[in-house]
């Protein structure tokens, strides 16, 4: 890391803060003096001793030391926070030495809100939502950003895929960029990782997850805080004795649904002779009919491609443990998922080992390490949405009448039974799958770290000083060849390379005092360092000649490697002021600057803020006697949050090199420069009201609305500038809605447990202002059609209005609302219809009783559209031929007078309103049924310190009237994706 | 004490570390520091040379234009790939349009920064220097005129009386400082001042790259490629006295000889020997072109499986000994799903194998051939024949023809005949190469597919809507539209789309 020395005015008023403890002495009769300490004899300073007799306050000083004037009778109180009150009589004493122990209702609920240490729940101003580790401990999810499905409410988890490796994509209150990152910000540990870093990571290792909304507890992340913040914790050493864990799960995968209806042969037959009825007069076509039909020649292709029952299987070992001054938590794991798509699969080993340690009263060290080593193969030709290849396209456009076997005939031409399978299938005029995947094998390996350092330092009570040092680092190799002497492909191997680091130090001042007895104080003052780097390389080599010796060095032609590099760098300051009165008013201010390699200079540093505010009403006299209400608060925060999530060098007018001429290189010119880029700024506000009722109903209610500014788009320029636009920033967005969460304590007895747990969100987004004054502009980039007014991702096409019954021909609508059979690109309309969806929600019910207990979680989102264009293959007379139909196309119209909404044959299927499915859905995510062992059972055998037996479904259930293979597809087309899966497994935990 | 001094070293810590936030990428250059020498100036200018190459003058602006017209059928198979094409669903939004529409102003802005950027160069450059320059300029101005050429063919109408209020397309000789800047662009020019600009920036070539004399198969813009440029433009426009004198004097200058033996044929195109070429881009298994063969072949798993099949009339106008017919068309048996026949297929882009990474797949790929003699002698006999000296059109006429057809006796054609035989000849001799379409555009006949060789094989055999389909010259798509995002983005055109968009 480079070194500049940067230094801030506000820093100094800090550190004469620090050196200047506040006091305030008080006048009395007779002076009462002495030494507040700590269960470990450390002097606390800054304590407020207040005399409840004459009303004076003072503090204690550096050495824990203080002086107040007082009559023998008084009484003395001493407060501190984290620290247990505590009233004592002077008793014509002149000498009160005190020791106060920790408040250790400190140590149940705290979550770390943005740097600094920890702090109660019930003192976070703001808006956070805390998941604990038993939602991740025993899913079979991959990823524990599946697992955040439905916990959350405005966090919308979607699992793109079933590919056993694939991450997920998450979205929280709403969209709010169009061209910039719409993803979280993950902090682990208290650093900041990559989205990659926290897929990958063993779900079991996790303590508790906190996801963060508003702008008074996400500013301090400025820059990278627009989209919320993903506060990760790993699982810390506790409990006298050292306790190992060992659980292994198995189970099986499969499709999650399979709602295509495809036709037989039978139905295929009938169905080509339907909409092209010349068929029934053509010879090769009936000879083809009768011969298939009357030997059953018949295939099932999902049956041919898809695995089922796809094996799946983890297994953890933990040993953690606390001593007097260290605690430690160290693990191992193993995952291992094959997918239903032949050739993927993934497994996955991971390491963590989480040390923290006291080694002086004043200074505290630890390390967070996580190694994981993944190897995976994703299904060839699984992502190329349209290519012929695609598994799922062979599943839905596989003709029913086709066979995969050699057709074996007798002299007469009679048939007699099947052969092998060939290399290439005839029947569908593609060479087969698995014998193409076999000669094209690929192996991908990851290998990644992550590491936190941090050293404490506490010089007097109050005040910490934190120094965090990390790197995270990631090691991608892929291989991939085409084999020689294999079906008609160029022989090829090739070897990829990519190298991720980061570096990030991370050091923050953080100093807790009070004044007088009520109005406490936590200063927090910080600065952080990012410097990433990426690194890739690729090279690939033709020619090699036998089978067994394939290795990119055995090509007899070499080709040109490819190359990246990108760094991106960050620097930040960032302060916030924690202040309450009595537990009763807080008040939160944060402040962060920021400057990012990612923009233009002139416009590279930027400054983010935010002001919180929360009233806990509970605490007030007038909620005093008021029994049904256990706790309730008003919280209400505004503030700026930055996003820079776009690529580098954007800034930028650039040449690069291009490919050869005459064998010499070439220069071409890759964009146009934009010296002013910066940042896109969201601007929220959030308010809310929680609390707890009649020690049953937990709830919390906030409204939000949040502008995005100065929107980092690609903005499209006229081509005569010879590009199609350039990144700038334009144009405003807003979000505004509404999160819910509730939790119902149904029974709570000793034996018995029953919950109900709901959240939901409801998101309202509408484009406020575009580029140039203007009111609507087609996005270069994906096609889509921006207008103010209107949500981003609300459909742009020609409406469909069905079928003409007179003569079959296809209808739209007109501009004017009137029907047409002639297809005009200017009559498009906004549908209504979004592909990002407006509600979504998710409800659990826990039951417990003794050492058994359920839980089932439901997650769910509506009002969310996809363009399902497999439907475009597939319900497309054209494509008849050489493609299966659903079953739906048997409503041909093929008679005047016909009521149906297929057209006839021939009538030209267009990109128009007729696939934008609903693809709304309800998933049963996630269900548990585990049994715990009785405590005196594992006692009695003197070895095994506890048991729990379980069984686990993913996926179970889907309700949706979606009819591609999967509405969780977080797109807008929907076209080959690798449908989600579902999940059963059977699972054991044994703790010693 | 300890503590004290860990206590300060940590609070230090805060103010001594950070990061350099000025990053450059390593894998470029800024554009401001892009053209400083000599160096500079050669890299940018082969890119007029890839740009030309593979956004223009390979791939889809050459097959689009068979696939448009009445060269090919779609087999059953053909998976409606470039169906929209095929079909003549022409919108403004089709990916292929606004690719040529971009790459065509990609190389305008090139050749204009190359062109704002040289002068400075040449006036501390040496004369040997200075002349290199004054090529590179000369091929700026080519390309800028080749690339708006281009686009006038497909986006105008065809050059007449009306020129001066007919729309032609968007001119610039700047690059743009301030490309956000909406107020900078310009609308459609005239189709007289956009043929003015293309033939005073083919004037400026021509003198600039006056010293740059003509040879066979060569790989950069000469003296005689500015010519056929010429001609090529003269016959569009109809400034056929023109066209004539320059087409004729390429053809007869002896420096491109037309092949009379089938091996020395074959090499030209199996193997892109160059011969008859007065330009033959440059290519190599480093740097290939797109490919012209718009899954005509297809072979895979021994087995040939088109996407496109060659008309019936196509393959019955040539002479069996033609020794274009030889190379070019194969009469193969082609199995598409169930269905199996036999027919010709075209294979005049079979893959140069030296542009193939291995020698059982071909990539189908070949050296670009934009300016052939061939297409010289055929403006040339046009050219004389629409000037009313059909005596002289019969002459180039018949000497492609002599060197085409084994033992071809010349013919002499007058009116009507002289045209419809010239006709013929342009389609046969450019088949496959990107002429089809924008010469039924000019000579304003409009066309009709017909009877296929084999109605099992074509997709929806009998249709009106494919295999039977015609178009009137007045069709409104015979001028493409002006992409949707040229007419979004830029004000000035917005109300200047083509009609029937």
């Amino acid at each position: 890391m480079k070194k500049t020395i940067l230094w801030r005015g506000w820093a100094v008023v800090l550190t004469v803060l620090l050196l200047v403890p506040v006091s305030v002495f008080a006048q009395g009769a007779r002076s009462v003096s002495g030494t507040v300490t700590d269960t470990r004899n450390e002097p606390l300073v800054g304590v407020t001793v207040h005399n409840e007799a004459s009303g004076q306050y003072t503090t204690t000083g550096a050495a824990g030391e203080y002086t107040i004037r007082a009559g023998a009778d008084d009484r003395l109180t001493f407060t501190y926070i984290g620290m247990i009150t505590q009233t004592v009589q002077v008793s014509g004493r002149s000498v009160v030495n005190i020791i106060m122990s920790d408040d250790t209702e400190m140590l149940e609920e705290t979550i770390v809100v943005g740097y600094g240490t920890a702090k109660k729940i019930s003192s976070v101003v703001g808006a956070s939502t805390l998941v604990r580790s038993d939602a991740f401990t025993k899913i079979p999810a991959a990823s524990a950003g599946d697992a955040l499905q439905g916990k959350v409410a405005g966090l919308q988890v979607y699992t793109s895929s079933g590919e056993p490796s694939a991450s997920v994509s998450m979205r929280l209150r709403g969209v709010n960029s169009i061209n910039a990152s719409n993803t979280p910000l993950f902090i682990l540990d208290g650093t900041p990782v990559d989205v990659a870093i926290f897929t990958a990571l063993n779900p079991n290792n996790i303590e508790n997850v906190t996801v963060m909304k508003d702008a008074s507890s996400t500013a301090i992340y400025g820059s990278r805080a627009a989209n919320g913040v993903i506060y990760i914790t790993t699982k810390k050493g506790a409990g006298e004795k050292p306790t190992v864990t060992v659980s292994g799960s198995y189970g099986i995968s499969n499709m999650a649904q399979f709602p295509m209806e495809l036709m037989n042969a039978q139905e295929w037959f009938e169905f080509r002779e339907l909409a092209d009825p010349s068929l029934k007069q053509n010879a090769q076509f009936q000879e083809l009919k009768d011969f298939r039909l009357k030997n059953h020649i018949e295939t099932d292709w999902r049956k041919w491609i898809l695995n089922e029952n796809a094996p799946t299987w983890k297994a953890d070992l933990s040993v953690s443990g606390r001593s007097e001054r260290s605690d430690y938590y160290i693990s191992l794991g193993a995952f291992d998922r094959t997918g239903i798509e032949p050739f993927s699969d993934m497994e996955r080993y991971s390491i963590r080992s989480n040390v923290n340690s006291k080694i002086a009263e004043w200074l505290k060290i630890g390390i967070n390490l996580n190694l994981t080593w993944q190897s995976h193969h994703t299904a060839g030709y699984s992502t190329t949405s349209t290519g012929y290849y695609n598994p799922m396209n062979i599943v839905a456009w596989g003709l029913p009448y086709a066979t995969p076997y050699e057709i074996i005939t007798d002299a007469s031409g009679n048939f007699v039974g099947y052969g092998d399978e060939p290399d290439y299938i005839t029947d569908l005029g593609m060479w087969n799958y698995f014998r193409r995947m076999e000669a094209q094998p690929t192996k991908r390996t990851t290998a990644r770290l992550n590491g936190n350092l941090y050293q404490e330092i506490t010089p007097f009570k109050g005040l910490t000083l934190r120094a965090v040092q990390a790197i995270e680092g990631s090691d991608y190799r892929y291989t991939g060849k085409v084999l020689p002497n294999h079906i008609n492909l160029a022989t090829v191997t090739e070897e990829s390379f990519e190298r991720f680091y980061r570096l990030t130090s991370t050091n923050t001042a953080e100093y807790k005092f009070a004044i007088a007895r009520d109005h406490h104080f936590v200063l927090l003052a910080g600065h952080e360092s990012i410097y990433s780097n990426d690194e890739y390389f690729s090279t690939w080599t033709n020619g090699q000649t036998d089978e067994r010796l394939t290795n990119v060095n055995h090509g007899t032609q070499a080709n040109l490697p490819s190359y990246t590099f990108s760094e991106v760098a960050y620097n930040s300051f960032f302060s916030r002021l924690s202040y309450d009165f009595a537990d009763k008013y807080y008040l939160d201010l944060t402040y962060r600057i920021d400057g990012s390699s990612l923009f233009g200079a002139n416009r590279r540093y930027a400054s983010f803020w935010s002001v919180g505010a929360m009233w806990n009403l509970k605490k007030e006299h007038f909620l005093e006697g008021v029994d049904w209400i256990d706790n309730l608060q008003l919280k209400a925060s505004y503030g700026t949050m930055g996003n820079s999530g776009i690529s580098n060098y954007r800034a930028y007018g650039l040449t690069s090199s291009g490919r050869l001429y005459d064998g010499q290189s070439s220069w071409y010119i890759s964009s146009l420069s934009n010296p002013n880029l910066t940042w896109e700024t969201l601007e929220a506000l959030n308010a809310g009201i929680n609390g707890r009722l009649w020690n049953r109903l937990t709830f919390n209610v906030e409204f939000y609305n949040k502008n995005t500014k100065d929107m980092l788009m690609y903005i499209p320029y006229s081509y005569i500038s010879g590009f199609s636009g350039g990144w700038g920033n334009v144009g405003s967005m807003r979000n505004r809605g509404v999160d819910v969460e509730l939790k119902l304590d149904v029974v709570n007895t000793k034996d018995w447990y029953f919950g109900l747990g709901f959240n939901m969100n409801y998101n309202k987004n509408v484009i406020t202002e575009l580029y140039d004054g203007r009111d609507e502009f087609v996005d270069g980039s994906s096609g889509l059609k921006f207008q103010v007014g209107h949500a981003y991702g609300e459909f742009f096409l020609v409406d469909f209005a069905g079928v003409d019954p007179a003569n079959g021909k296809s209808l739209w609508r007109n501009a004017d609302g009137t029907l047409t059979s002639t297809y005009t690109e200017s009559n498009a309309v906004f549908l209504g219809k979004n592909r990002f969806a407006p509600w979504s929600g998710g409800a659990s019910v826990d039951a417990s009783w003794k050492g058994l207990s359920f839980n089932a979680t439901f997650s769910g989102v509506v009002g969310k559209y996809m363009e399902n264009y497999d439907r475009y293959f597939v319900e497309n007379p054209s494509f008849a031929d050489e493609s299966n139909m659903t079953k739906r196309m048997k409503n041909i119209w093929t008679t005047p007078g016909q009521i149906t909404d297929i057209p006839k044959a021939g009538e030209a299927v267009r990109h128009d309103s007729r696939f934008i499915d609903n693809a709304s859905f309800v998933r049963l995510k996630n269900v548990q049924l585990s049994y715990t062992f009785p405590k005196k059972l594992m006692d009695r055998s003197g070895f095994i310190g506890g048991a729990k037996i379980y069984v686990s479904g993913r996926n179970l259930l889907t309700f949706t009237k979606y009819t591609g293979w999967d509405p969780e597809i977080d797109a807008i087309t929907a076209m080959g994706n690798y449908p989600n899966t579902r999940q059963m497994v059977f699972g054991v935990e044994l703790t010693f | 004490m300890k503590k004290i001094i860990f206590s300060l070293c940590a609070l230090a810590m805060m103010f001594v570390s950070g990061c350099n936030l000025d990053l450059k990428p390593t894998s470029s250059i800024s554009t401001e520091e892009a053209l400083r020498s000599m160096d500079d100036a050669q890299k940018l200018r082969r890119d007029l040379y890839i740009t030309m190459r593979n956004s223009l003058t390979s791939g889809a602006p050459v097959y689009l234009m068979e696939l448009m017209s009445d060269s090919f059928h779609g087999s059953i198979t053909y998976g409606n790939r470039n169906g929209e094409y095929y079909k003549w669903e022409m919108r403004s939004t089709f990916g292929n349009v606004e690719s040529l529409w971009s790459s065509a102003y990609y190389l305008v802005m090139l050749g204009n920064f190359l062109e704002e950027g040289i002068p400075a160069l040449q006036a501390e450059a040496t004369a040997s220097e200075k002349a290199q320059y004054d090529v590179i300029l000369g091929e700026s101005a080519f390309a800028k005129a080749y690339a708006m050429f281009i686009l006038t063919e497909l986006f105008c109408k065809n050059y007449s009386s009306s020129a001066s209020s007919d729309y032609g397309v968007m001119l610039s000789d700047k690059t743009f400082a301030t490309p956000s800047d909406q107020s900078t662009y310009v609308g459609r020019s005239t189709l007289t001042e956009t043929y003015d600009y293309i033939e005073r920036n083919l004037a400026k070539a021509e003198q600039l790259l006056g010293s740059v004399a003509g040879e066979e198969g060569a790989i950069y813009i000469t003296s005689d490629a500015v010519k056929a440029m010429q001609a090529r433009v003269a016959l569009t426009k109809g400034d056929y006295s023109k066209a004539a004198s320059l087409a004729a004097s390429l053809a007869d200058n002896g420096r491109y000889p037309l092949l009379t033996t089938q091996d020395e044929f074959t090499a030209l195109w199996n193997n892109d020997s160059g011969k008859e070429c007065i330009t033959q881009f440059w290519a190599s298994i480093l740097s290939t072109p797109n490919t012209n063969d718009y899954g005509y072949i297809q072979f895979t798993g021994g087995l040939y499986a088109p996407n496109y099949i060659p008309e019936k009339w196509i393959v019955d106008a040539y002479d069996r000994n033609d020794l274009r017919f030889t190379t070019w068309f194969r009469r193969t048996q082609v199995n598409l799903g169930n269905f199996s026949g036999t027919v010709y297929l075209c294979f005049k882009f079979p893959g140069n194998p030296e542009l193939m990474a291995s020698t059982t797949a071909s990539t189908y790929m070949h050296k670009i051939k934009p300016f052939r003699i061939a297409e010289q002698y055929l403006i040339a006999a046009e050219a004389y024949a629409m000037s009313n000296q059909p005596e002289q059109a019969c002459t180039y006429l018949n000497r492609l023809r002599a060197s085409r057809i084994p033992g071809y006796a010349d013919r002499h054609y007058t009116g009507d005949e002289l045209m419809a035989q010239i006709k013929m000849e342009r389609a046969k001799e450019l088949y496959g190469e990107g002429f089809r379409f924008k010469d039924l555009k000019r000579w304003n006949e409009g066309f009709a597919r017909s009877e296929a060789q084999d109605k099992n094989l074509v997709i929806d055999a009998g249709s009106t809507y494919t295999e039977l389909m015609s178009r009137t010259a007045s069709d409104p798509f015979f001028v493409w539209p002006i992409p949707q995002a040229e007419i979004d983005s830029n004000p000035q055109i917005r109300s200047q789309q083509n009609a029937g968009y």
